[in-house]
This record gives C-alpha cells, structure tokens and sequence, in this order.
C-alpha cells in the first residue's frame, strides 16, 4: 500500500516536473537581444572607423557575467583598443570601464582582433536595458578614445554577441554592409564674375559715354560742386564681383596735384590738396557721397572715408588727386552685388586763379577684383 | 585377338592386317572385343606395323569395349613402323553404342635409325569413332625410335586426313613422341584437310601430348596442328596440355603449334577451351609454349571461353586467338613475369600480339593468375576498350603509357594483384565508362601496397581500390573514388581530387601526418570507414545534388562551395554525425543558395561544429545540432525550417551607392543645378534600416569661408544660393525618381520626402530615411544647389558618407 501510495507520488512529481521543465531537450534556447543595431562612421572596406552598438537586453546581466563582441569578415581591431577606447551605457547611463572588473566597474578586454569580452564588475544590470557600446574616437567619456577598429572585406560583417551574461545565455548577431566605397563626392563650379560701370549724371542714372563733368564757371564766391544746385553731374560707380577677396576701385588724374589744368596755358591750373572746400580758396578734388549695394558691404576706402561728402556741399572734404591712383571705394574683401557710389567733383578758385575757360582735367576710375 | 609379325628382314612383317570392305572383326551386344598386335620384322625391315585396318576394314562393338594394343617392330634403317594403322576407304575402328574405345599404338624401330615410327596413325575419316553419346574413346599413342634412336617423325598420334571422332562420349587422347634424337617427334600432330580430332554434343576432349626428341632434337611440338587441320568439340570442354620436346641445342620445340590453311583448335557451342603450352627443352630461344601462325587458330565460336597457359608465346596473325566468351592468358609455371606490352618479362604480350587476340565484348580478358609473376603495362593496345583483369600473385607496375579506355562500350579493367600495385602512368576513359578496381591485397592477408601516381578517370565509371593500403599521390583528378580496403589505409602524397563522389566503404583515408593534403570532392560524401582529416580541408564544390553520409566523419576544415546552385542531402542516420572541428564554411551566392538539407525531409541531419564557422548563401532544413556544437550563424541563408539552436539566421544587410561622384558642373545664378544617384538596401532585419549621411555642405575649395547654404525644406531658387537633397521625383528642377519598392515599405525621413523640396544638415549625422521592417529598397539621392550673384567663385565641393545600419 505504501509502495503504490509512494510510486503515484513520484510519478505525479516526476510529471509535473517535466511539464515544468521538458524531458528531453537537446539544447536549451538562448535568448536574444533586441533592437540589435551596429551603427558605423564608415562602412567602406577596410577603413577605419567609430562604431555604435545598441542592444535591448531580453534578461539582466548578474555580476561577473560577460559580453563578448565576435568580429568576422577580417573586421581588425587594433591591438592598442583598450577600455579607454569604449564607452558603455546602461540606459543612457555612462558605465564606469577598467582593464579589469571591479565592483562597478567593467573590465575591457580586446581579446583577439575580431573579439572583446566585458566583464561585468559585481552591479547587475536589469532586464529590457538599452545598452550602447561605442568604440572609437567618439568614445568621450574618460580619456578620449584613440583607436578604431578597421573594417573588413567588402560584404557583410557580422557582430555575434555571446558570454556569459544572462541565464539562459543572451545572444545576438547584427549585421554590417561593408561595400567598396561609402562616400559620394558632390562637387561644382562657380565661375568668376566681375562688372564695373561709371556713369556722370546730376542724379542718380545711367548716362552714356563720354562721362563728363562740367563745372562750369568757378567764381570765388561760389564753389562749384556736384549736384543739382549747380546742375553739375556726379560720377557714379557700379560694381559686382563674386571675387573671394572682393574688388577695390582706384582713381587717379591726368594732372596729379595741378588739378585742373589750362589747355590754353597749361602752366595756370587749380591745384588739388586734400582738405574742406572754402569759397575763395583754390582746390579741386573728390569725395565720395554715398555707398550702397545689394548683397555684401561697398565702402569708401581710406582716406574717402573720412570727412563729409554731400551733394550740393560747397564745403565738402576732399582727397587730393594723384596720377598714381588711390583706392577710392573696396568691397571689404569679399564678393559684393549692386554695388553702388556716388562721387562729388569738387572745385574752387581764389582771387589769384587765372581765368580761363579751357581749365580741365581727366580722371580714370580701376576696378580690381581679388579672386 | 593377338597378332605378331613375323621375325623377316623383309618389309610388312604386321601383326594383324585386316583389309577389304569384307573384312569385319566385330561383336554385338555387350560382347567387347580385345585386339593385341605386334608388328615383327629384324634388321631394316620397313613398315611393320602392329595392327593395319586397311581398304574398308572394319572392328567394331555395339556396347561391349573395345580394346586394341598395337606395338610396330622393325629395326635399323626400317621406318614406318606403326604401332596401329587405320587407312583408306572407311577403313574403322569404331563401337556402336555403349561401349568404350581403347587404342593403343606404339612405334617401332627402338633404338633404330628409321623414322616415321607413329604409335596410332590416321589417315580416313572416322578411324577410331564412336557413333552414340555413351561411351568414350581413348586412344593412347607413343612415337618410336625410342632409346638411342636418331629417326624423325616419330610421332605419338598422327592424323594425316584422317579423323577420330567422339558423338558426345568423353575423348581422352594421348600422344607421346619418340625420344629419337631427330627431329619432328610430335606428340600428336593432326594435319591436312580432314585430319581431325573431334566431338560432338557435350562430348569433351581431353588431349594430353609430350613431344620426343632428345639430345639436339628440334622442332619437337607436343601439339601440332597444321594445314587445315581441326581439334574440336561443340558443347564439351576442350582441355590441352601439351608439352614441347627437344634437348640439347634444338630450337623450336613448342608445345602448341598451330599452322597453315584454316587450322584450328576450337568449340562450336559452350564448350571451353582450356589449352596448356608447355615449351620443349633445347634453347630456350623460340621454344615457345604456344605459337601460332594462322587466324583463329584457338577459338570459341557460340560461347565458350578460352584459357591459355603458357610461359612464352608467339602470336603471328590477328585473331590467333579468337574467343567468344572470356579469354584468360596466364604463366604455366609459377611467379613467371609478364609483360603487357613492352618489357622483357618472360611471358611477354607485346602490343603487337594484344592485336591478335580477342575475346567476347561483353567478356573480359585475364592476363595472369595468382601464381604470376610480377606483371608490367606499358603499351598503347587497345585491348582497354573491352574487359581486362590483370591478375598476378606478384605487383603490378602500370608505367610509362597510359592505360587507355576508347571503347564505345563500358568496360571494367581489374587490377588484382597479391602484391603491390604502382601506377606511374594515368588509366584514362573516354567515349564511354571504364569501370576500375584495384585491388592489392587480393589475398587478404594485407601484405600489397598500393601506389597510385597517375590520374585515374573512369569517365563517370566507377573507380574502387578494393584492397590493400597505400598512397595516392597525384593531383590528377579521379571522377569518382570507392575506397574498401579493409582494415589497411591509403595516405595521401598529394591534394586528392575527385570529380565525381568519394565513398569509404571501409578502411582509412589518411590526408598525411603533417601534410593535411586537400581532399576535393564533386559529387557525394560516403564515409563508412575511417576518414582521417587531420589539419586538411575538404571542399565539396560541384553543381551537382550530392549527398553526405555512410557513417560518421570527423572533418578538420569542410567547406561546400559553388557558383551555382547545389543542394547537398545530408543523411539522417543519428550516427552518421559531421563532426568538423576548426572550420565550417559553406559559400553559396546570392539566389543561388547552397542547399543543406537531409536525405529525407522533416528528419533532421546532424552536424557538431567545434571550431568557428563561415555560412554564407545557404539555405538549411532539418539541420540538427549535436551537443557541443558552436553557433552557426548563416549570414545571407534562408532558414528552410526545423532546424535545432546551433544555427542562426540572424538577418543581412546589404547596401550599395550607384555612383560615387557628383558633378553639378557650373553653377549658374539662373537656373539650378542638380545631379543624382541611388541607394539600395536590402535587409531583413526586424527592425528594417536607416541610411544617414554625414558632410559638410559644398565648400569653397579655394577659401574655405565660401560655402553654399544648406537649404531645409527649401525649393529650389535659382539666384539665391542653397544646396539640399532628397528622395523623391522632384519637377523643379527634373530630378530624382520615387523610391523603387521591391519588398516592404521604404518610407522617407522628414525634410526629404517631399518633391521640390530640398534638406540638407550639414555636419550633423542625420538619417533620410525611415523603414521599420524588413526590405528592400531603391532611392535616388538627388542634389540641388542654387547660386547667388556673390557666391564666391572656385571650385566648391563635399564629401558626403551614407551609412546604411540594420536594427536587428
């Protein structure tokens, strides 16, 4: 009686264990990770490159459990790739890393040069954990990394994840194309461009050649300046150029600080000095009214930029002219549109100016682009 | 009845003369009749003769025996002193029905210097006959001139047009030559038109000739069938064995000579022939075993085989020997050599004499027996075409030619040997199969070696070592192997290729201690025996359906490649385990996988990988996992189903650029330029891909401060400067095209999936599209850049890196 009593009790255990448990099992099945990726800086052949690996762990890691990474395809790591080539996140959570496990930390080791193993220190890591390996220069955390892992052969790589870590074992494999060139050069031309136009008008317009300024009978009590007070045209210059280091304008005259010279006697002329214009006081030169553009900055070049300027000014400050040029206008280096300026021609006479009425002069206006 | 001459010097002294058609001895029933004659006759009496059935005489029985002894006399100079003669116009000795025929006849003229002293001469038809099945005939017969006689001819048994003739009772005939020292002294010499030995029905004839001659004797044949006479039976064996005289410095005493007109020793029906040639004493130069100089004059007509024993051989004419059935030619004396062409053995079969022999098509040609000597093959014969077995109980040396196969017909060539077997020359097939077994060991006692240093083509024959171990030392290829070799091992010398199925029926292939030559092989794997792989690779490489198993195997390194597809059926026999234990490769190709199957579907096969593996384009079923065995990850395969833990099909990734260069050329303020290029990826990762690009925007290559700006949603708008890309067939400007959906959804990330509408982030990794499950995708990248009036001038240009990443 008790024989059969104890033979129902163990064949209702040993049922039930094995409706627990199975009988027969080959293999028991591993677990794997999830949402398995391998993110390359690279994936051209034989290159170095930063990888990103981001694994969702089906089960915790206990302590001391491993991770091993397992490179194929002649994938290289380099035998200098240490821990402080590796970041390592739980969670988005930086782990600590060492040569060696301990306590919370995780031990690195490069195991062969398709192989690293970590090694958990004593902090389990819990279940459904995001965990992002990164390898390479973008491993910031603690020293910097120095070292890269070089891809391998065109085809595909394959990342098998394996250890210790997890009961039953957490596996994983992730795959990498690894083709002959990753990159797509994309590359243009813009050509060189540059327009410059003078026109000499008492308004702002476009005139034809020959560009004139006529200014008339200079008495001493009365300066002649451009604008429409004495009907007398101003010149204006226009410029676009997508030169890199822009475009400056020079001017220069036919009689340099003679100014205005005589046709008839040409040892008379109206001098040209630098300084304000005054009723009475012999001078002949320009100043810049205005500078506008589109797109980019025209300015008056030193030393236009300094003094006023205005139209119909009888006291403007002028430069003197020079027959070896001097900037007048620049682009501040850089590529300028709708570049616009507006120069006054200014001139005076004193007592002792000898009349004439052929007195002249001849200006010449250089734009120069620096590309 | 006795008879005896008369003690005369003069001629004809018989015994017994019975002459005239009248003249009958003869009994009925069973009353036998017993005729003892002595021919007489002293000094140089001619032509005394024992008995003489002359001119239509007749002795007969029905069912008694009959028996009669005839012995010549004579003396001196006399010749022609017979011991018994049957002559002329049905002139017989015959019985009638069951009973048995004995004559004996012996020359005379002992010690004299006559000749022609025949034992038994022939010359009618049907001398000594009988006419009914039951019953046989013996006719015993000794030349004389015996002792210190120096007479020619003295032949044992002599037809001369004459015949002795069995209706299907056994023949036993008997003929010794006189031991005169002159010459010719045949055992039985049949000879001229109607000069026969013959039987009908299954009736055999067992001949047994000695030739005479001593001292310098020559041309001293035991058997000398010449001018178109006849030996033969029809359903009965014809056995010979015959021996050649001679002595001293006589030359050609053979034992079997067979000459002139349509001479012949043969069987009509399914009797065989079995013909000893005994080559005569005095020089052993041209005192062959067997000479020959007629056609056919050894041959079997319906379906008899042939066998010739002979040392030496001398074959004149094509189809000297001529069987319909088998033909076997092999030493009479032990450990004699043989040549198969060219060498100097003893028993030498030239090229030249391998044409002048055949045998049935579908029968086979022995060369040697078991008490060979050591044979050689060297010739360029095509005796190959049909059937051949080399036989020795010595080696086999195949050397110098190749041993070629050019039949129409399948053929099997056997090389047997109790000894070694070394092959220098290639065997080779063509037109047809040659079917190949080499066999070293063929007395079981494990003493031959085997050394094969030449290719071995069977043209898909089938090629098997059946016995004794050895090396096979040549990359030549085999089309197919069989090795069942006991308990011994063959060892390589050399990568071993097979292009057709290796099968290990039993004993060991060894790829060499330290050597780990390469074993390839095109067809099936059958492993019942012992394969040692040690550190070599085994590759499994033809297009061809093949199977593996025959038992367990071990492999070092097993590799299963093509470029095409193959399917490989692996057994499913729980004990025929592949064991592999450094590397498992299997390299198929895209849409043409390499197929890992079982031999019977939904049963599993049984693999244990122990070392690393590198599956790549296979697609596996029933494949089951021995414990211990490594994950094998079957990267690109197809997961065919039921297969156990150790395999894994985790997803591929595939991911291509159509160019790697775009060239927008000069850019214009007026108009956009553009460019563009594809991207394809392929995957099946659950969680499907996502390519993302990495660069800066186009830059000024000449001052680096130019750049273009990156457009974000942005049409394109000649004159005002921008650079962006997208996914999507754009109309402004005309560039790009949808994405190509070949499977899945290939969706689009924000910022590139609208047309006319350009993103581009620039130094910031950034994803452009947005899959989420497995696919397979083609997008076209189209670039757009604009220019301003002030972009700088220069060459602007960026390098842009697209990364394809699986989420599996």
């Amino acid at each position: 009686m008790f024989g059969k009593y104890f033979f129902r009790k163990f064949l209702s255990f040993f049922v039930i264990v094995s409706m627990f448990f199975g009988v027969t099992s080959n293999y028991v099945m591993a677990a794997s990770v999830t949402s398995f990726s391998v993110l390359l800086t690279r994936e051209k052949a034989a290159t170095l490159t930063n990888m990103t690996v981001t694994f969702t762990l089906p089960a915790g890691i206990d302590a001391d459990e491993t991770i091993i990474l397992t490179f194929n395809n002649s994938t290289s790591i380099p035998v200098g790739l240490d821990f402080t080539d590796i970041d390592m996140k739980d969670d988005a959570v930086e782990l600590t890393l060492a040569a060696a496990p301990a306590a919370s930390t995780w031990g690195v080791v490069r195991t062969s040069s398709t192989v690293l193993t970590f090694t958990n220190g004593d902090t389990p890591i819990g279940n459904t954990s995001v965990i992002e390996i990164q390898i390479g220069t973008h491993a910031t955390a603690g020293t910097t990394g120095d070292q890269q892992i070089t891809n391998g052969s065109v085809g595909i790589t394959t990342l098998t994840l394996s250890g210790t870590m997890g009961n039953p074992d957490i596996t994983g494999i992730a795959s990498m194309p690894i083709i002959d060139d990753d990159q797509v050069t994309v590359t243009a031309t813009v050509n060189q461009t540059m327009t410059f136009d003078l026109d000499t008008s008492v308004a702002d317009g476009e005139t034809a050649t020959p560009y004139s300024v006529a200014l008339g009978t200079i008495t001493t009590t009365d300066t002649r300046v451009s604008g429409s007070t004495d009907s007398i045209n101003m010149i204006i210059a226009e410029l676009d150029t997508n030169a890199t280091g822009g475009a400056v304008v020079t001017v220069r005259n036919a009689n340099g600080s003679n100014g205005l010279v005589s046709t008839s006697v040409p040892a008379d002329n109206i001098g040209s000095a630098d300084g304000a214009m005054v009723d009475g006081t012999e001078n002949y030169g320009l100043c810049v009214i205005s500078v506008t553009q589109t797109t980019g900055t025209l300015a008056k070049a030193s030393p236009y930029n300094a003094g006023t300027c205005a139209t119909n000014s009888e006291t403007n400050d002028i430069q003197a002219l020079t027959t070896t040029g001097e900037n007048i206008l620049n682009t501040t280096s850089a590529p300028i549109a709708g570049a616009h300026a507006e120069i006054s021609v200014n001139a005076a006479i004193s007592g002792v100016t000898v009349a004439h009425s052929d007195y002249t002069d001849t200006l010449t206006f250089i734009a120069t682009g620096t590309f | 009845m006795t008879g005896t001459g008369g003690a005369s010097t003069g001629n004809t002294n018989y015994g017994i003369y019975i002459v005239g058609a009248s003249a009958v001895f003869s009994n009925t029933g069973t009353g036998t009749i017993h005729i003892t004659a002595n021919g007489g006759g002293v000094t140089n009496s001619d032509s005394d003769y024992g008995l003489y059935v002359n001119t239509g005489a007749v002795i007969s029985t029905v069912n008694g025996n009959l028996t009669v002894i005839g012995t010549g006399g004579g003396a001196g100079s006399g010749t022609t002193q017979l011991g018994v003669r049957v002559s002329t116009t049905s002139s017989t000795i015959k019985a009638t029905g069951d009973g048995n025929i004995s004559v004996t006849g012996t020359g005379g003229n002992a010690n004299g210097s006559g000749g022609s002293n025949y034992g038994v001469y022939c010359s009618v038809a049907n001398c000594i006959q009988k006419t009914t099945s039951t019953g046989t005939i013996t006719v015993t017969g000794t030349g004389g001139n015996n002792g210190t006689g120096s007479g020619a001819n003295n032949i044992g048994i002599y037809t001369n047009s004459g015949s002795i003739t069995g209706a299907g009772g056994a023949m036993t005939i008997n003929g010794t030559g006189g031991s005169s020292s002159g010459s010719s002294n045949d055992g039985i010499r049949v000879t001229a038109s109607g000069g026969a030995i013959t039987n009908t029905g299954s009736g055999t004839i067992s001949i047994t000739s000695v030739a005479g001659g001593d001292t310098n004797s020559s041309t001293n044949y035991g058997l000398f069938v010449q001018n178109a006479g006849v030996i033969s039976t029809v359903n009965g064996d014809l056995t010979i064995v015959s021996t050649g005289g001679g002595a001293g410095s006589g030359i050609n005493n053979f034992g079997v000579f067979v000459s002139g007109g349509a001479s012949t020793i043969k069987t009509t029906g399914s009797g065989n022939i079995s013909l000893t040639g005994i080559r005569g004493g005095g020089s052993t130069s041209n005192n062959y075993g067997l000479d020959i100089a007629v056609a056919n004059a050894i041959q079997t007509t319906v379906s008899g085989n042939i066998t010739v024993i002979v040392d030496t051989i001398l074959l004149n004419e094509a189809d000297d020997i001529n069987s319909i059935g088998n033909l076997t030619i092999r030493p009479y004396t032990a450990s004699t050599t043989i040549d198969v062409g060219t060498g100097s053995s003893t028993l030498q079969l030239t090229t030249a004499y391998l044409g002048n022999i055949t045998w049935g098509t579908s029968s086979t040609l022995t060369i040697g027996g078991t008490g060979a000597g050591h044979v050689t093959i060297n010739t360029t014969s095509t005796i190959l075409n049909k059937n051949v077995t080399i036989l020795t109980g010595g080696n086999i040396t195949l050397q110098n030619t190749a041993f070629a196969h050019a039949g129409a017909s399948a053929a099997t060539l056997n090389l047997l040997a109790y000894g070694n077997i070394t092959t220098t020359s290639a065997i080779t097939a063509s037109t047809s199969a040659l079917t190949i077994n080499i066999n070293a060991d063929y007395d079981a006692n494990a003493s031959g070696a085997i050394s094969i240093g030449a290719g071995v083509a069977s043209n898909a024959g089938v090629i098997t070592i059946t016995g004794g171990g050895g090396t096979i030392s040549t990359t030549s290829a085999f089309d197919n192997l069989t090795i069942n070799i006991g308990s011994n091992t063959i060892t390589l010398g050399a990568a071993l290729n097979i292009t057709g199925g290796l099968t290990i029926s039993a004993g060991t292939l060894d790829v060499g201690n330290g050597l780990n030559y390469a074993v390839t092989v095109g067809g099936s794997w059958s492993n019942a025996g012992t394969f040692t792989a040690r550190a070599g690779t085994v590759t499994l490489n033809s297009a061809t359906t093949a199977t593996v198993g025959g038992g367990p195997t071990t492999f070092y390194n097993l590799t299963i490649t093509h470029t095409a597809a193959k399917e490989v059926n692996f057994s499913t026999n729980a004990l025929h385990i592949i064991h592999i234990t450094n590397i498992f490769t299997v390299t198929g190709s895209s849409g043409n996988e390499i197929k890992l199957y079982s031999t019977s579907a939904a049963t599993k096969w049984h693999i244990h990988p122990t070392g690393t593996s590198s599956v790549s384009y296979a697609d596996v079923k029933d494949g089951g996992c021995e414990s211990g065995s490594i994950s094998i990850y079957a990267s690109t395969s197809i997961n065919s189903g039921n297969n156990e833990s150790c395999w894994s099909f985790a997803g591929s990734i595939t991911f291509s650029l159509s160019s790697n260069s775009i060239n927008l050329g000069t850019l214009s303020t007026g108009s956009a330029s553009s460019g563009s290029h594809t991207l394809s990826a392929i995957t099946n990762a659950a969680g499907g891909f996502a390519i993302s690009y990495l660069a800066t925007t186009l830059t000024n290559q000449q001052a680096g401060s130019y750049t273009i700006p990156v457009y974000t949603s942005s049409a394109s708008s000649p004159g005002t400067a921008g650079f962006g890309i997208n996914l999507k067939d754009n109309a402004t400007p005309n560039v790009g095209a949808e994405p190509v959906v070949n499977s899945g959804t290939c969706g689009i990330a924000s910022g590139y999936g609208t047309a006319d509408a350009y993103t581009f982030v620039a130094s910031t990794s950034t994803t452009i599209t947005s899959v989420s499950a497995p696919a397979n995708c083609v997008y076209t990248a189209s670039y757009v850049t604009n220019i301003s009036s002030v972009t700088a001038a220069g060459n602007y240009s960026t390098t842009i890196t697209y990364i394809a990443t699986g989420t599996f």
